[in-house]
């Protein structure tokens, strides 16, 4: 054997420990050093983020959960607060859309009466609110309410995407076809007899905020009545039109404090 | 063995005991230095047994953790060497098993990318290689820990269960593998 195999083994072992650079040697030993000593600092800050996640992400499906409620519903007030905080920080805009959605949640649910109350509280165009007012007012019951009911809710819709659109043409016919829902209602719904003045389109100047137009001025718009000239029904058949067909809602008609009284039907 | 730096600036090998026990106490210097001077050597342990070199640098990392996680527990600053070449075989053992390698010494020389690997690869040492890589895993080890690093049979022994007896044969058995290798390669020149 010319070479001892355990001089070479041991020659072969110091060139290489001599050939580990001193520098990577001592970055290696702090590193793990670090890694020991510092876990705890890292788990912290790793849980805090994870809980803000979790707590986010909770919130967002709570928002979207109750995005689809409808007025009743137990949720509806939460879809409508988040929506106040949309629009305190500036992140809302109309909302139309959605109180149109919410009109035909409570139509399919035979709410009519709810679904109308809802539109002229929240919808802006005078038309339309006006229309609802009258087809509260009329006497309607079942199938008739409802197919008009849709009938006009069909054509919110249209008006809302044309106003959306900035589409003058298409706006205007739409509000043709509500004054045409209106001309058809059965009684005294015709136009002028929905409580606005002859002549006009039911936008009094100054007087467009939702819920007011087509009010006789001084009026207090009550909840549940028009508040806006003789209703439909004659004298004894107030207080009837309680079985129009929604479960669960108000008589649309007549009330003594009605505006414009139930003793003023020619 | 001096405890202070060589001439070249590099630490020696064992460290001192004092530096042993300040490291075990907390100080955290004292522990750079002692493992900073036993890091080069786990390297080479590690390379000169055979395991494949893209597996090193992840079982030297986790050897360093452990002995630093576990320094406070050292009972015995005089049985540091023992101490630190059983955390060193644990890790690896843990490490092949996880990789399931066969028993392929060659793998662990790849293309040489760091001044170890260059080391390995070099002409001067192909003779040694080679021989160690007819030798089973378990050989190389007591070779390494025995003929290299200088472990006594009882330190060899007492981490793995084996008496001191066992650890003897085992490593006379290895010592005259290596030799009838180094021979027979010779032989073929």
């Amino acid at each position: 054997m010319k070479n001892d195999p355990f001089d070479e083994l041991r020659r072969f072992a110091d060139d290489l420990i001599r050939a580990v650079p001193q520098g990577r040697s001592e970055a290696e030993v702090a590193r793990a050093i670090r890694t020991v000593t510092a876990p705890r600092r890292r788990r912290l800050p790793a849980l805090v983020a994870a809980s803000v996640s979790g707590l986010f992400v909770l919130n967002l499906a709570g928002a979207a959960v109750a995005d689809s409620s409808a007025p009743g519903d137990v949720l509806y007030p939460v879809d409508r607060s988040y929506e106040w905080v949309s629009d305190v920080l500036g992140l809302g805009g109309d909302r139309s859309g959605e109180r149109l959605e919410e009109a035909t949640v409570l139509t399919d649910r035979s709410e009519y009466d709810a679904a109308l109350e809802l539109m002229i509280e929240s919808l802006p165009n005078s038309e339309v609110v006006a229309a609802a007012r009258a087809i509260r007012t009329a006497d309607l019951t079942g199938t008739d309410l409802r197919s008009v009911v849709m009938d006009l809710l069909a054509v919110a819709r249209q008006i809302s995407e044309s106003t959306n659109a900035a589409d003058a043409g298409e706006l205007a016919e739409a509000e043709e076809e509500v004054r045409e829902i209106v001309t058809d209602l059965p009684g005294d719904t015709a136009p002028g007899n929905t409580g606005n003045t002859p002549g006009q389109s039911g936008d009094t100047p100054g007087d467009t905020a939702p819920g007011n137009s087509g009010t006789t001025p001084g009026d207090a718009d009550p909840p549940d009545n028009s508040g806006d000239g003789p209703p439909a029904t004659a004298p004894g058949n107030s207080g009837g039109n309680s079985g129009n067909g929604s479960s669960g809602s108000t008589p649309a008609v007549t009330s003594p404090r009605s505006g414009g009284g139930n003793s003023s039907k020619p | 063995m001096s405890h202070s730096s060589s001439e070249s600036g590099r630490r020696v090998w064992p460290p001192a005991i004092e530096d042993v026990i300040a490291a075990r106490d907390g100080d955290m210097r004292a522990m750079g230095d002692v493992l900073g001077a036993g890091h080069p050597r786990l390297v080479a342990f590690y390379h000169g047994v055979g395991l494949p070199y893209d597996l090193v640098g992840e079982i030297v990392a986790d050897a360093l953790e452990g002995m630093v996680r576990n320094f406070s527990q050292l009972r015995e600053p005089d049985a540091f060497e023992g101490w630190f070449w059983a955390i060193a075989r644990n890790r690896m053992r843990t490490a092949l098993r996880r990789y399931r390698s066969p028993n392929r010494p060659q793998d662990a020389f790849v293309s040489p990318t760091t001044p170890e690997e260059r080391t390995i690869l070099s002409e001067e040492h192909t003779h040694i290689r080679a021989a160690l890589a007819l030798l089973s895993a378990r050989d190389r080890e007591l070779l390494w820990l025995r003929e290299v690093e200088g472990l006594d049979y009882e330190d060899i022994g007492s981490r793995l269960g084996a008496t001191v007896g066992a650890v003897r044969v085992s490593c006379h058995r290895a010592r005259k593998r290596l030799e009838e290798a180094f021979i027979r390669l010779e032989g073929s020149e």
